[in-house]
């Protein structure tokens, strides 16, 4: 609730001060650094590598790419899946690459560029509890505070119940104790959280899907040219094969979390 | 060199001093007594304006307290104010209590003010205790570093409020001591107490109080000496407090 | 229980990304606290000094303003200043500027009371006193009032300086590296070691809370005695 609150407060106070100003493209190339919200607590997405001790991932990958066509330094900001809008409209950074879904409601409050991956609403239980999606409305479910995965459960099964968390570890514990019967999250990210896990073999991601989402990167509402330029950029990585290498580093077969790649820039 | 002037003071709707009127000089020793509540305590914490009054006009040395300009802390550092529970400053030694005011409020250096100090120590019998801190003294004693710190700051005039009230029956002699020869050597002093020996061996004149108003004020001498004299109440109270 | 979790990052915990990136972990915490402590001290001084000298209007708009930031959780108060004074007043405050004025601030408020307690406690007569003396109110304030009223305040400012140490960890809704935020990420990527990565955080937090204490009762033990009647 309070989230809630204080994001409808944010989003509030930014119509009401007005977003265009100065372009924001021009002000990145002005000051030298592109600041990028990336999470910081979701392999292989974004997570803080033991060894450099850095925030690193598949979202950064794109970041880092970015910021060097840009010819420009790279600031990274750790987020949450709640803070990602805030971060945006009080001109906190000036892109969110953090697993983020495009949505109509979302699209309301900043911009979105062309998808850059794609997955669909998966779930993790202890193994041989959920057999199939008909079995979700009657169970307690761990979800993210602030994600699609929560909206679109709520929507489509309105009988179970939820019980939010502030991130999927959060929500992988309750679920290891007990608490919930299963969680929730985009697929591949349950995969490289199942990956760390070391009991994994207790668990399992049963092979069904309840939605299709996409993944874009956020933009401040009304960057309309800084949009077209990150759009740009991610069909020249596709058409330069580079968006196949990050992805092959984080899901290629000789990874943790092997996993065939369905989408490329440009499909949707 | 006091001058007070139809002063009247109310607390919300009680009156506590009721057109009070009196002129003390230069050299003068003043008691005043009166029953507790009569408004004493706050007629003589007037005069350094310590309590702000509705009324009427006080002038102490030239200077009209309760006129808006007066600069108070200036008037005050000259009118010595000794206080029934002493109001010594408990986390500074003896001789920083009386130094102080010297340095920050007369601009003294440290070491004249010391100096000063220890003079007044000796004078009110208590050599040798600069270093000791307030609660490592008796009441007479505390009560003795009080007045000593008030003629620190060469006072034109001695208040005293009920000096010797707080004070051990065995200690007021000494307390009074002191006052008495300041008395001797011409200090202008207004003092309320109770103790009527002393005032009847020092008072030039006696103010009576009741009910916030001066009722008498007279030569000692007439004081003590001529009960027929007297308003009724100052007669009753004379008779309760005197040894019969 | 398996602590090399603990040893493997311990780095991370203590001093976050530094020196290849920001200070974090318990470092940053220290920061934020030291800052926030000194900065409360001296906000909790100045405004409740202001309340023992003012009166009326003046005095009830300040209880009113110090009642504000009591009111509000410091969580509240850290994610408006983040994220709303850059687009309600276009003023950007970093993370940690921003958990260190919040701190101050809400501590600063609590602590003005205490202040004014503090100085309310003491016998009007040393005020009189003081002003019989000759001395203006400031100078009766420094040199009579506050050296006797400090030593009463101590635990009121060690007890807020211990709450504002914990309260850094709200930090984390901002995304500011200190010592909760960093185990929150190490716990997160290593999934199944919360209970000793937190025991670790709650160890830290113990250590540097009463290492305060301690301090604190050292510098009293010092300088209290001379202040308190034998």
């Amino acid at each position: 609730m309070i989230k809630k609150f204080r994001l409808a407060a944010v989003i509030a106070l930014s119509a009401l001060a007005g977003v265009a100003h100065a372009d924001r493209l021009d002000d990145i190339q002005k000051t030298g650094v592109l600041r990028v919200a990336a999470f910081d607590s979701n392999p292989p997405f974004g997570f803080v590598d033991p060894q450099s001790k850095q925030i690193s991932g598949l979202d950064v990958d794109y970041a880092k790419e970015l910021a060097a066509k840009l010819g420009v330094k790279l600031e990274l900001v750790p987020t949450n899946p709640a803070n990602r809008i805030p971060l945006l409209a009080a001109n906190k950074v000036d892109i969110v690459l953090a697993n983020f879904t495009i949505t109509e409601e979302r699209a309301k409050q900043v911009n979105f560029s062309i998808p850059y991956f794609a997955s669909g609403q998966q779930f993790i239980a202890k193994k041989g509890v959920l057999k199939s999606a008909d079995q979700l409305g009657s169970l307690r479910i761990g979800v993210d505070k602030g994600t699609t995965n929560e909206i679109v459960l709520r929507e489509k099964y309105p009988t179970a119940t939820l019980v939010a968390y502030d991130d999927t570890p959060f929500a992988f514990t309750a679920l290891r104790n007990g608490n919930v019967q299963a969680i929730t999250q985009d697929g591949p990210k349950l995969i490289g959280l199942l990956a760390n896990v070391p009991d994994k073999q207790n668990y399992e991601i049963p092979p069904f899907s309840i939605s299709d989402d996409l993944i874009g990167a956020g933009l401040p509402k009304g960057e309309t040219r800084l949009t077209e330029y990150v759009n740009d950029f991610l069909r020249e990585l596709e058409a330069s094969g580079k968006a196949q290498q990050i992805y092959d580093r984080w899901f290629g077969p000789d990874t943790k979390t092997p996993l065939t790649r369905i989408f490329r820039i440009g499909d949707k | 060199m006091i001058v007070i002037e139809n002063v009247s003071k109310w607390y919300g709707k009680t009156r506590v001093l009721d057109h009070c009127s009196t002129r003390i000089a230069q050299g003068e020793v003043v008691v005043v007594c009166g029953p507790s509540g009569s408004g004493k305590s706050t007629l003589i914490k007037t005069i350094n304006g310590l309590e702000p009054f509705d009324e009427g006009r006080i002038v102490v040395n030239g200077v009209s307290v309760g006129a808006p300009g007066t600069n108070l802390p200036k008037l005050r550092a000259h009118v010595g104010m000794v206080f029934q529970s002493f109001e010594l400053f408990p986390h500074l030694t003896v001789i920083e209590n009386l130094a102080l005011a010297q340095v920050v409020v007369l601009g003294r250096s440290r070491d004249e003010a010391r100096t000063r100090g220890q003079g007044y120590l000796a004078r009110v019998g208590l050599d040798g205790f600069a270093d000791r801190l307030p609660a490592q003294l008796s009441g007479g004693q505390q009560q003795r570093v009080a007045i000593a710190r008030a003629l620190c700051m060469d006072p034109v005039c001695m208040l005293f409020d009920e000096p010797t009230s707080a004070l051990d029956p065995e200690m007021v002699g000494e307390v009074l001591d002191v006052m008495v020869e300041l008395a001797g050597e011409g200090m202008t002093m207004v003092c309320v107490t109770h103790e009527m020996g002393f005032a009847r061996k020092v008072a030039d004149r006696v103010i009576f109080m009741d009910q916030g108003a001066i009722l008498d004020d007279c030569a000692g001498e007439a004081f003590f000496g001529d009960p027929d004299g007297r308003p009724e109440r100052a007669r009753q109270f004379l008779a309760r407090v005197l040894p019969h | 229980m398996d602590f090399s979790v603990i040893t493997n990052n311990l780095s991370y915990f203590l001093l976050g990304a530094w020196p290849h990136g920001p200070l974090g972990g318990a470092a940053l915490t220290l920061v934020l606290s030291v800052c926030s402590a000194l900065a409360s001290g001296v906000l909790g001084l100045v405004f409740g000094v202001a309340l023992a000298m003012t009166h009326g209007a003046a005095h009830q708009a300040l209880v009113l303003f110090l009642g504000f930031f009591r009111a509000i959780p410091v969580l509240m108060l850290i994610f408006w200043t983040y994220f709303l004074l850059p687009i309600v007043f276009g003023f950007n405050v970093p993370g940690v500027g921003t958990v260190i004025v919040a701190l101050s601030l809400i501590g600063g408020s609590y602590l003005a009371h205490s202040v004014y307690a503090g100085i309310r406690s003491l016998p009007p007569g040393q005020w009189q006193a003081a002003a019989a003396l000759g001395l203006g109110r400031v100078q009766a304030l420094r040199y009579v009032i506050l050296p006797q009223a400090l030593p009463i305040m101590l635990p009121s400012f060690l007890n807020q300086w211990i709450a504002l140490i914990k309260d850094s960890s709200l930090a984390y809704v901002i995304g500011v590296g200190e010592l909760s935020f960093v185990a929150t990420q190490v716990s997160n990527r290593e999934m199944v070691y919360p209970t000793e990565i937190f025991l670790f955080v709650a160890l830290l937090y113990f250590l540097i809370c009463s290492s305060l204490e301690l301090g604190a009762g050292a510098i009293a033990r010092r300088y209290g005695t001379a202040a308190k009647p034998t």
